[in-house]
């Protein structure tokens, strides 16, 4: 029939120049990364050696900062991973959540303050406060589950995130009518709170060690509450498969409201601890944390608890040590390090080449990217890069670029994360 | 009666009250007038609160989902008692409010004034009653809005439609009348409060309840004379073009000319609104039409307008010596850096899961904006402090576009030899045997086209200057001219990427990208394509953005704008040009861009708010949007669905199925 | 003998623990029609996605017309010449029926941005032509895909028009090698039957080679050369129907399914 006018002798396997082009372009900007990545941390340990970074005491801070910021990240990345993990989606406004938190323990303390609670009963205090938060918190999220989340079942993927995307902006400005634009703070902490002391080996002040205890208690009651209780265990069927859940009498929305509030506790305690050692609170506070708790969510692959705390470690440790580490960029590259890169591009390139001779069609974009790179890599050793130094003023003006640069370096190099995702059945592929 | 339900909504309708008032929606319109001295907006924006919920309490919902309402008088009791409940709460809050003054140290909207207003001047017991018996009345009517005739109804909802359309557009209609120096009818409609005047509510009323009821119908008539067609032969394709192209040309020129009818400001809204077009059909093609939901649209406008401030600027930090291009010098450029940006940003999120790249992109977004901001690249972006003098006319303090009408008379003669010169290879090809005979291609025809596009490159390029359109960015009028040009561009491109095989691929990637690819389609080069036309209509917004104000500041470029661009997409319709269209009209018309006010000024930020809700709002209730793009046949066949439910019965085939 | 088309070499895939499919062997010449048959979970539906791109095996080769396609992606595949079908109709459900095959035409037809932008006779030519092709394929359907149906978007067809949509999609690539995923699940009889004739007529008139994954016995009969027998990602056996009906090994696989033939 019509098949007389199609020559069939013309279709050869042949390697698609633009998908090359593109996956060499890939390959370079991860190259690229690990490369600048490298060249920090090379460059930092040369210039802590010599002495020209920073002190000890400093790094002592950076130390004890990451880590707790890497405890809150880690506290709200658990909603983000548990909601991924079971609906597949992302739930944009969990950062508004945690910013809900925040204003419960603010007015909660405000409160304390005025009745004397909070200088007098400090652990009482705190506990209502964590309390109020964890309660606002978790009320938010379970009515917007209900309200917005809950009707979107089986929907395409996007819909339930642009809703999410709406329920964010509604959350934040909704807060600013309510209660105004401005930034409040968190009252004056107790004397109490604010001395420093030694704790395994870093000096820490009181209030980092709270949050630090706080954290790790909500931690283990989450462990517990996952692991040991029968709504716990429900969860971990519904996520691993909604319809065999439901099939074994698991009530399905009943676990997935429970998702909502174990994840809005998390998060207001996390916002509890936000407040209380970073005082401000306003209406868009919730916004970046959130969007850096996703991001150490999917560091430490999306849907996996313990993933998600060290994936916020890792972000908050890397969050707090980048401004320092982009300084680290003046260490100009010495020769003999540039040289040998360059050998060692050099034989990539060959290596590339040799493999490119097989004629494999299928790994055509894996060899030309070494030919490429390897060439790049090699010519560059040999001319630009010995000696090459940057000076970045204002580095920590960066710091909100290096949370997202790391959420593009992830999802590019790997995108299942340091502990490798879980998702439901239904959520995969 | 469903005592449960009718708590339980009026309830509801009590926290929803309570939360516009306490959000302080309520005296953010306090004083914008709809009737003079009788109703304020602020009251429209809580009165349909105890109506709806009313109507909701007495709902029945049949299994199905479906919903059926048989009307029974009990309804209206229902309808009142969940309006009372819900008036009550608004009440109790007020009560609350007046007893405890320090609530407003933490709800900042709940002031005495709101007090004041909400108990009607009296004391607060007075309020309660009154919003209890208000909110009783209103439950009623909506409990009851099934016993009524369907008459009744239909005039009822034309004059709320008339009174608030006229109240709310009355600067639209305002600058109309005293354009056309009709200025004794507008003080006759409307108060010094901007508000309408009893007697001209009730007139406008009566006329558009009478004009309904004598235009039933009429207009479905005049559109069925218009012989579009219903097939889809080639017949009917070419009519609908025709008339599509009239039609187009027609609502260019309208568009080109409507900003005589309006005054400064009104022109201010209608530029934004113009750049917010732009802007969305850009983003259409790549959420709409490819389905890629990219967060970090902004990127691509700050990239075209920074890119045109640097090249443009006798302030240009980028330089020692600024270039200091005219618009059109720079806009080749603007376009080149857009679809680099695009290719950056697009190559590494393209194999990205849906949701994954939404998220990328954002924070590729905020990426690009952190380091138009940092110190580190002041030498080049001027950090903080922006770019300044953007467009300015060398020796001017202001500066624009400057139109060379010669030049644009040498591009569309340009454009038209190429397209003489594609027809005569067409001939020649069809006279070679070499292409199917599609259309005969009249000689006369393209040999007339050639000498016309061969004169006017020739003039235009010997005097490119012999006529000038000096636009400057802060004339509004000029703006939104020069902008609907672009519009027009990007509404034409748009359209005919989408009827063509690049919008089909694009369309089969939206629908289903494993299957698309299994179908022949390169995902990354069409995805990347979708990418970088989003990206290069973006950098057009970005490069008017940029003269217009003068002056860019990385605080111009923040997330917010990419979800407005979505919101504004979202509503209209992804996927749909005249949705984008009517979109943003619509919302930036009336309620403004992410810092530029539309025409009701009072929603201030609260309009964000909105913007959240309507985002919700659309996605639970009509995901396609409120103006899709018509389904060329609707109408599901019987055949089909009997096939289909006699599927259902007996889904397996005979046979071993293992 | 006839031209060797498709051939795959020792292929393997696993998923997890599982061995989806370890070391098939399997080969075509151009015009037959065989069919793989196999108890659910036998690695069918995975040894089409290897061939067809989807899945990359883990090892062995799939060559075609002489060339290494293992590890290509699908759109390179399609392009090179093998459309499939899929065992859970995937179509594209808010398109038209008409625009679902054209978009079959996209990787034969190469008219990009400019020429789209400005309706050049070259592009009007060819939307022109991809329509026509299209109305063609669907014809082959007879009254079922045609006429008022090119407009209809695909989700409103019944499940018997869109398994035929989904043949006309792939069709519309000009495959040499149409492989087809349980073309008649869900059909009738009498439209397993009607189909049964319209596969010969794909292979005798329109000349595709074709690998069918089918459940329906009378079906495979009726119009297969050969017949490969899959378990548990082994080829069990191969032959004529007849050999393969009456083998016992295929018999145990299908151990309780005496129906068989």
């Amino acid at each position: 029939m019509a098949t007389e006018t199609i020559n069939f002798e013309e279709r050869r396997v042949k390697a698609d120049v633009p998908t090359v082009v593109v996956d060499v372009f890939i390959n370079a900007m991860k190259v690229v990364l690990l490369f600048f990545v490298a060249w920090s941390v090379v460059g930092a340990i040369a210039l802590q050696v010599r002495g020209e970074l920073i002190s000890g005491a400093q790094w002592r801070d950076v130390l004890t900062g990451g880590i707790v910021l890497g405890a809150m990240f880690g506290l709200v990345a658990l909603g983000y991973s548990m909601v991924y993990g079971i609906l597949g989606f992302i739930n944009f406004a969990h950062g508004e959540v945690f910013m809900t938190g925040m204003f419960g323990a603010m007015f909660m303390a405000h409160w304390t303050a005025r009745n004397g609670l909070l200088e007098n009963a400090t652990p009482l205090a705190m506990l209502l406060i964590v309390l109020a938060a964890m309660i606002v918190s978790a009320t938010v999220a379970v009515t917007v589950e209900k309200i917005a989340y809950r009707p979107l079942r089986g929907a395409p993927r996007l819909i339930p995130l642009i809703t999410s995307i709406g329920v964010s902006f509604f959350l934040q400005y909704a807060v600013s009518g309510l209660f105004g634009t401005a930034v409040r703070r968190f009252p004056e902490l107790p004397e109490s709170m604010q001395q420093r002391f030694s704790f395994l080996g870093l000096l820490i002040n009181a209030s980092q060690l709270t949050v630090f205890i706080v954290t790790a208690v909500a931690v283990v009651a989450l462990w517990w509450f996952v692991t040991r209780s029968k709504t716990g265990r429900a969860i971990r069927a519904v996520a691993e498969d909604k319809e065999i859940a439901a099939l074994m009498g698991i009530d399905v929305d009943r676990t997935i409201v429970m998702t909502f509030m174990v994840g809005g506790v998390m998060a207001g305690v996390s916002g509890a601890m936000w407040a209380f050692l970073y005082k401000n609170v306003f209406f868009l506070s919730g916004f970046l944390p959130g969007i850096k708790a996703f991001t150490a969510a999917v560091l430490g692959g999306i849907g996996n608890l313990p993933g998600a705390l060290l994936g916020g470690m890792t972000l908050g440790l890397v969050e707090a040590a980048g401004p320092t580490m982009l300084t680290a960029y003046r260490w100009a590259i010495p020769d003999v390090l540039a040289y040998v890169v360059g050998v060692a591009s050099l034989a990539i390139a060959a290596w590339g080449f040799m493999r490119l001779r097989n004629r494999i069609i299928a790994q055509t974009s894996t060899n030309v990217s070494m030919v490429v790179l390897g060439l790049l890599f090699g010519v560059m050793s040999f001319t630009v890069l010995p000696g090459f130094h940057v000076t970045i003023p204002g580095t920590s003006q960066l710091k909100d670029a290096i949370a997202f640069i790391v959420l593009v370096g992830v999802l590019m190099i790997r995108p299942v994360g340091l502990l490798g995702e879980r998702l439901a059945v239904e959520e995969r592929g | 009666m469903d005592w449960g339900k009718i708590v339980r909504q009026g309830l509801i309708g009590g926290v929803a009250l309570s939360f516009i008032v306490a959000v302080g929606l309520f005296e953010a319109f306090a004083n914008r007038m709809v009737i003079d001295p009788i109703l304020t907006s602020g009251w429209v924006l809580v009165l349909w609160v105890p109506v709806v919920f009313g109507y909701r309490a007495t709902r029945q919902v049949v299994p199905d989902g479906a919903t059926v309402r048989a009307a029974r008088p009990a309804d209206i009791a229902a309808g009142a008692v969940t309006g009372a409940i819900a008036g009550a709460v608004l009440g109790l809050l007020v009560v609350i409010t007046s007893a405890k003054p320090d609530v407003r140290d933490t709800l900042l909207a709940l002031s005495p004034s709101l007090v004041q207003r909400l108990s009607f001047g009296h004391s607060v017991g007075y309020g309660f009653g009154v919003l209890t018996l208000g909110g009783a009345i209103l439950g009623a009517i909506g409990g009851g809005i099934d016993l009524v005739p369907q008459v009744v109804r239909r005039v009822v909802s034309t004059v709320v439609v008339t009174i608030l359309g006229f109240a709310f557009g009355e600067l639209v209609v305002g600058d109309i009348l005293r354009s056309l120096g009709l200025r004794s009818v507008d003080q006759f409609f409307y108060a010094q409060s901007r508000g309408l005047k009893p007697l001209g509510a009730v007139i406008l009323a009566v006329v558009f309840v009478a004009l309904r009821f004598l235009l039933k119908g009429k207009f479905k008539a005049i559109r069925e004379r218009i012989p579009l067609g219903t097939g889809e032969t080639e017949e009917n394709r070419a009519t609908r073009r025709n008339w599509f192209l009239v039609l187009g040309i027609i609502a260019l020129a309208a568009g080109a000319w409507a900003p005589n009818l309006f005054g400064l400001y009104l022109n201010e809204v209608l530029s934004n609104v113009g750049l917010f077009i732009l802007l969305g059909l850009g983003l259409n093609i790549v959420v709409g039409f490819a389905g890629l939901l990219d967060l970090g649209y902004v990127a691509f406008f700050a990239v075209g307008a920074y890119t045109m401030a640097i090249f443009t600027s006798p302030a240009s930090p980028a330089f020692d010596a600024p270039p200091q291009w005219a618009f059109f010098q720079a806009l080749p450029l603007v376009l080149i850096a857009a679809a680099l940006a695009g290719l950056f940003i697009g190559t590494p999120v393209i194999r990205m899961r849906g949701d994954y790249l939404a998220i990328v992109t954002l924070g590729f977004g905020e990426i690009i904006r952190i380091a138009f901001l940092s110190d580190w690249l002041k030498p080049l972006f001027g950090g903080a402090q922006g770019v300044l003098q953007a467009g300015f006319f060398p020796g001017e303090q202001r500066g624009g576009i400057i139109v060379q009408w010669g030049l644009v008379l040498a591009t569309i003669g340009i454009i038209t030899l190429i397209v003489g010169l594609l027809r005569l290879n067409a001939t020649r090809l069809i006279t070679a045997g070499k292409m199917s005979d599609i259309r005969a291609y009249s000689q006369p025809v393209t040999i007339g086209l050639l000498v016309a596009g061969a004169a006017l490159t020739i003039f235009g390029l010997v005097s490119p200057g012999f006529a000038v359109w000096k636009i400057y960015g802060i004339e509004p009028p000029s703006m939104f001219r020069i902008t609907l040009v672009f519009v027009a561009l990007a509404a034409f491109v748009s359209w005919r990427l989408r009827d063509s095989r690049v919008g089909r691929a694009w369309m089969a990637i939206r629908e289903d990208e494993q299957i698309a690819q299994q179908m022949g389609i390169n995902i990354v080069t069409t995805k990347l394509l979708a990418f970088v036309m989003g990206a290069m209509l973006a950098s057009l917004g970005g490069a008017l953005f940029a003269v217009k104000l003068g002056s860019i500041y990385p605080h111009s470029f923040e997330i917010m704008q990419s979800i407005i661009i979505l919101v504004v997409v979202i509503v209209g319709g992804m996927g749909s040009i005249k949705g984008v269209m009517i979109g943003a009209l619509v919302l930036i018309g009336v309620l403004g861009g992410p810092t530029q006010p539309g025409l009701l000024r009072e929603f201030g930020e609260y309009k964000l708010l909105v913007y959240g809700v309507l985002l919700i709002w659309m996605m639970l209730k009509r995901p396609e949007g409120l103006w899709p793009e018509a389904r060329r046949a609707k109408e599901l066949h019987q055949e089909e669905m009997l096939q289909d439910a006699w599927l259902n019965v007996e889904p397996a085939s005979e046979g071993v199925s293992g | 003998m006839a031209e060797r088309l498709l051939e795959t070499r020792a292929l393997a895939k696993r998923f997890g623990g599982l061995n989806a499919l370890s070391g098939v062997d399997f080969h075509i010449d151009k015009g037959e029609i065989v069919s793989i048959i196999g108890p659910n979970g036998a690695g069918k539906t995975t040894f089409f996605n290897c061939i067809s791109g989807m899945f990359a095996p883990d090892t062995g080769d799939a060559i075609y017309k002489g060339q290494s396609i293992a590890g290509l992606s699908p759109d390179q595949i399609t392009k090179l010449g093998i459309a499939r079908t899929f065992q859970n109709v995937r179509l594209f459900p808010n398109m038209t029926v008409l625009e679902n095959v054209m978009v079959g035409r996209h990787c034969r037809t190469h008219k990009s941005i400019l020429p789209t932008i400005f309706r050049s006779p070259g592009f009007i030519a060819e939307e022109k032509a991809i329509e026509e092709r299209a109305k063609e394929i669907l014809s082959f359907f007879g009254k079922r895909l045609h006429g008022y149906r090119w407009q209809q978007p695909a989700y409103v067809l019944s499940y018997a028009n869109r398994r035929r949509l989904e043949i006309a999609r792939a069709m519309a690539t000009d495959p040499e090698v149409l492989l087809l995923d349980e073309p008649t699940a869900g059909m009738n009889p009498r439209e397993s039957m009607e189909l049964t004739e319209l596969i010969g007529q794909l292979r005798d008139e329109w000349g595709y080679t074709i690998i069918m994954i089918e459940h329906d016995m009378k079906v495979v009969r009726d119009v297969s050369d050969r017949v490969v027998v899959l378990d548990h990602g082994v080829k069990l056996t191969e032959g004529t129907y007849e050999e393969v009906s009456t083998n016992p090994q295929v018999i145990e696989a299908y151990l309780g399914k005496t129906e068989l033939g």
